[in-house]
C-alpha cells in the first residue's frame, strides 16, 4: 500500500535530544500509572465489603489512613503467601 | 494480569506528534496509550495546510479526535502571552507569535481542568520550554514510541523505521535521536 505522504509540521524547529526523549517516556509512564492507580482505587473502593473493613481498621486504630491499611493488607498477604509464591517460581 | 486497555489517558495534542503519527502511518499507537486527543480550534487549519485534513476528520468521527471548544476571551489573552513567549525562545524558528498560536492555544486546551488532560503532546522546543514553564507534563511522539517498545510492541528495526519514514517526509528528528530510541527502547 502506498503510503500518503503529509508535510512536516515546523521542519525547522529545533531538534530534541535524547534527554528530551527520556523524560517524555517517563512522564507518559507516570501518566499511565496515575490513571493505573485510579482505576485500581475505584474499583476496590467500590466494593461495600471493602469500604466496611477499611471503616473497621480505622475505627480500631490499627491503621492510620486507608492507604496505609491497603498497603499493609497487601504486605501481609505477600508475606502469607510467600511460600506458596516461591514454590510456584 | 493488569487491565491494560483500561489504563489510557487523556491528553491534549499539538499539531507535531499526530503529524508524525500520520507520516508514518501508526496512529494505533497513540490509540494504544490515550483515550481522548484534545486539539484547539486553530490547529485545524494546520492539518488542512500539511494535507491530513482528511485523516484528522477520520479520528474526530471516531471521537478519539476532540475538537475543545473555542477559547474565551481570556483563553486568547492568554494563548497570545504564550505565543509571545514561545517566540522570543532562543530555539524558536519563528520570531513571530502568531505562528505560535496554535500550540499556545493547545497549552491553554490543556490546562481546562475540566478536561482532566494529564500530559500535553508537543514535539516544538521552544513551546515545551514555556509549556515546562506553566506546569504542565509534556510528552511527544518519539516518546510515545519509546514507550510502545518498552512495552515489547515494537522491536528496534521498527522503531528505526518508522522514526525514519518521519524523517524522509522531514519531520526534524535528527539520526542521532533515532539511533537513542532505538538502542534504548526497542526490544
Amino acid at each position: 500500500m502506498r503510503m500518503k505522504r503529509i508535510a512536516p509540521h515546523e521542519p525547522q524547529a529545533a531538534l530534541l535530544s535524547a534527554e528530551d526523549i527520556d523524560r517524555d517516556v517517563a512522564s507518559l509512564s507516570e501518566a499511565l500509572i496515575e490513571e493505573r492507580a485510579r482505576r485500581i482505587a475505584r474499583n476496590v473502593l467500590l466494593r461495600s465489603e471493602i469500604r466496611q473493613i477499611l471503616e473497621n481498621l480505622l475505627e480500631s486504630g490499627a491503621c492510620e489512613n486507608e492507604e496505609e491499611a491497603i498497603a499493609r493488607g497487601l504486605k501481609i498477604l505477600s508475606v502469607a503467601l510467600s511460600p506458596a509464591l516461591e514454590g510456584s517460581r | 494480569m493488569p487491565n491494560e486497555e483500561a489504563d489510557k489517558t487523556t491528553v491534549a495534542c499539538n499539531t507535531g506528534p499526530l503529524i508524525s503519527a500520520f507520516q508514518c502511518g501508526r496512529v494505533d499507537l497513540l490509540k494504544r496509550y490515550f483515550k481522548r486527543l484534545y486539539i484547539a480550534p486553530s490547529q485545524v487549519a494546520e492539518f488542512e495546510k500539511h494535507g491530513a485534513g482528511e485523516e484528522l476528520r477520520d479520528l474526530i468521527r471516531e471521537e478519539f479526535v476532540v475538537l475543545a471548544e473555542a477559547l474565551t476571551a481570556n483563553e486568547k489573552e492568554r494563548a497570545e502571552m504564550l505565543a509571545l513567549r514561545i517566540a522570543a525562545q532562543p530555539s524558536s524558528g519563528d520570531p513571530d507569535y502568531r505562528g505560535h498560536l496554535p500550540e499556545a492555544e493547545a497549552m491553554v486546551v490543556a490546562a481546562r481542568p475540566e478536561l482532566e488532560c494529564t500530559l500535553i503532546l508537543l514535539d516544538e522546543l521552544a513551546a515545551r520550554v514555556v509549556a515546562v514553564e506553566e506546569g504542565l507534563r509534556i510528552t511527544g511522539f518519539p516518546g510515545v514510541v519509546g514507550r510502545a517498545g518498552l512495552d515489547g510492541l515494537l522491536t528496534k528495526n521498527d522503531i528505526r523505521h518508522l522514526l525514519g519514514l518521519c524523517q524522509q517526509q522531514g519531520t526534524h528528528y535528527s539520526n542521532q535521536l533515532i539511533e537513542h530510541v532505538v538502542e534504548a527502547y526497542g526490544r
